[in-house]
């Protein structure tokens, strides 16, 4: 299995949500690897684009990509614009793409399985900006278009992801699960 | 932070209440190292992370109630209200002057860190993402 990874905003430095995806991510590699499965590492991901490239989860091992880890803005920018049109190959060719920071981009044929931190855009819309809170729920909505499963990092996220949407994790099928607590 | 440390200041607290701002890692290293406690009076959190760490630096833990922090921090907290400074202030109180408390929270907090091995997560992921790529409900 070939799994890409968005780390268009991780931080290795103790920072909530950012620190989380790199650790993560590099876990997720430690454990796979010996697995035989292959790695992508997406440094610019969907709406996401850095202003200076060269930042985010490194890895190394000929069984880790990282295709767009030095692509400037520009390119970058028009490179997500032509895959979410369908237009471009997703480079690395992913089976599935682990989008953890919020966003989430069309990245078929590959599976999007979307990690929901919390949503507290809208259950405390008063601790967010307008414009986090209008790109959490935008893009909160295409993932709910478009990924194939969910992750949710708590059972009290989870749970508030369902006050919004009762009954929708059912109805629509979608695999989901909440990140694993060792027995 | 400039709203708080006004608050601070009205209050009187200006010497009791120290801002740190935003700290390197050997800092934010050393700041774990040195407390007596950990107090979290989140009123929302998506996890909850910092309780983790206080278990980790072999830290009590005195925390809101609110949100994801009970499924995360179990028995090993003292929990208050967080809209109740009262009770923020009552367990504070109890914490500082409860040593067999603080062993006791500090005990529970250790055995409790192996619940959220990074790696278990890992590998639990791994097994769902499997599935997901080829259309296997986990």
């Amino acid at each position: 299995m070939k799994v890409g990874i968005d780390v268009a905003q991780t931080a290795a430095e103790r920072a909530g949500c950012a620190w989380y995806a790199d650790a993560l991510a590099r876990a997720l590699v430690t454990v796979g690897r010996p697995e035989g499965h292959e790695y992508v590492l997406y440094h610019q991901f969907g709406d996401w684009i850095n202003g200076e490239p060269g930042h985010g989860t490194y890895l190394t091992g000929r069984d880790v990509q990282m295709p767009m880890r030095m692509m400037l803005p520009i390119p970058a920018r028009a490179l997500w614009r032509q895959i979410e049109a369908g237009e471009a190959v997703l480079p690395g060719e992913p089976d599935v793409v682990v989008a953890s920071s919020f966003h989430a981009p069309r990245v078929a044929p590959a599976k999007l399985i979307y990690v929901v931190h919390d949503m507290v855009f809208w259950t405390h819309p008063d601790f967010a900006t307008d414009t986090t809170r209008l790109v959490c729920q935008r893009e909160l909505g295409q993932a709910i278009a478009h990924a194939s499963a969910f992750v949710f990092v708590s059972e009290a996220t989870q749970s508030d992801f369902e006050s919004f949407f009762p009954g929708w994790l059912q109805s629509s099928g979608r695999p989901h699960r909440v990140a694993g607590r060792a027995p | 932070m400039q709203t708080l440390e006004q608050i601070s200041r009205s209050l009187g607290l200006a010497d009791c209440v120290h801002f740190a701002g935003h700290l390197d890692h050997e800092a934010y290293i050393a700041v774990w190292q040195h407390a007596g406690a950990m107090v979290f009076p989140s009123l929302h959190e998506g996890f909850g992370i910092p309780i983790i760490e206080a278990f980790h630096s072999g830290l009590p833990v005195a925390a809101s109630n609110a949100s994801v922090l009970p499924e995360v921090g179990g028995d090993a907290c003292a929990w208050f209200d967080p809209r109740d400074p009262a009770a923020v202030a009552d367990t504070l109180a109890t914490l500082a002057e409860d040593p067999a408390l603080r062993d006791e929270l500090r005990a529970k907090g250790k055995s409790r860190l192996p619940r959220f091995s990074l790696h278990f997560e890992a590998s639990r992921l791994n097994h769902f993402l499997y599935a997901a790529a080829r259309n296997l409900v986990p």
